[in-house]
């Protein structure tokens, strides 16, 4: 349920971003969530809905921009993905590696007047 | 109009992660994470390890519930320095919650941290407190699929404690599977079987924290 804290951060930094451009209103905050976050879409969109009123991003939209776990063998530099729950080099089998993507949570950008 | 942002949404936590860990190197203080689910074991765990660290180390603990100060208590038989952090509802420490506690504390009479998270195998792991490592405490009722459902802990954490290892002859727990599973996410994994209310296992474990403190020791 950090889900909670996620979006009180979003809007803090969207409500700053904001602020710095003059827009007096935010309609859209398109957020980079990687699969290694563990957070539910559910979630975050219900905590927005209650967070977002009273701010500059009341009328808002989240868009979530969900990034898959890629992960890359540290010895033959395969690129692969954890879809089956294998975190292991599927060509040489090794275990030696490093997640590439999925441990983002990156505000990409905001959108507004 | 669009205005590109490209920042990290916990980007003040980890700020505030780094202030910590400065804080801790400025004073050659180490500290640990404990994270687990709740009802793993992880006071019990820290009653059983605070005695032997005790007989070489200034420990600390930082203490984190949701609610109460049961915790708390339990450790001041050892008259050592406790904060207790309540984090009133709230699933997991922050680093803010971290520097409130260090203020609390003399760091500069201290060597060792341990922190107690909030029980949840969850939500503390995207949370830096500023800790040299983090540990998973998980007990054997829990299931033999919690690697495999949590990877984010377990490629996180430095050592995996599974504890309740008493039980596993009474339970559908299949330590092969548990064992590889951890492998396949974190081949660099400790791994110790405990009972800490039995005191079996508990050996191996603080003597490898021992050195690995020291190992932090000396990096630096």
């Amino acid at each position: 349920m950090h889900e909670l804290t996620v979006i009180e951060n979003v809007l803090q930094i969207s409500g700053q971003v904001a602020k710095e451009n003059n827009l007096s209103r935010i309609d859209v905050i398109n957020l980079d969530v990687g699969g290694m976050q563990h957070l539910n879409e559910e979630i975050m969109q219900h905590g927005f809905e209650a967070a977002k009123k009273d701010t500059v991003a009341a009328g808002a939209e989240l868009k979530l921009f969900w990034l898959p776990v890629r992960l890359r063998c540290n010895s033959c530099q395969q690129i692969f993905g954890t879809e089956n729950g294998k975190f292991y080099c599927p060509v040489c089998g090794s275990k030696d590696t490093e997640v590439q993507q999925g441990m983002e949570l990156n505000i990409k950008s905001i959108e507004g007047e | 109009m669009e205005i590109k942002v490209l920042k990290n949404v916990l980007d003040k936590n980890m700020n505030q992660a780094e202030q910590n860990r400065q804080a801790l190197m400025k004073h050659n203080v180490k500290m640990v994470n404990f994270i687990s689910s709740p009802g793993a074991g992880k006071t019990t765990l820290l009653e059983k390890t605070i005695p032997t660290l005790q007989e070489t180390m200034n420990v600390a603990v930082i203490e984190g519930d949701a609610f109460t100060s049961k915790d708390a208590e339990r450790l001041q038989q050892f008259n050592i320095p406790i904060v207790q952090i309540n984090t009133e509802g709230t699933c997991h420490l922050d680093s803010s919650s971290i520097e409130s506690a260090f203020a609390e504390l003399d760091l500069q009479e201290l060597d060792i941290i341990l922190t107690e998270n909030v029980g949840n195998l969850i939500c503390p792991t995207a949370f830096d407190l500023g800790e040299d490592f983090r540990i998973a405490v998980l007990s054997t009722t829990e299931g033999d699929d919690k690697p495999a459902k949590y990877p984010m802990l377990f490629r996180q954490a430095r050592a995996v404690v599974l504890n309740k290892a008493d039980l596993l002859p009474y339970i559908d727990f299949d330590n092969e599977t548990f064992k590889k599973d951890l492998q396949d996410l974190n081949p660099n994994l400790q791994v110790f079987e405990t009972s800490s209310t039995l005191g079996t296992g508990l050996w191996n474990w603080v003597e490898w924290l021992e050195v690995a403190l020291e190992k932090e020791v000396k990096r630096v």
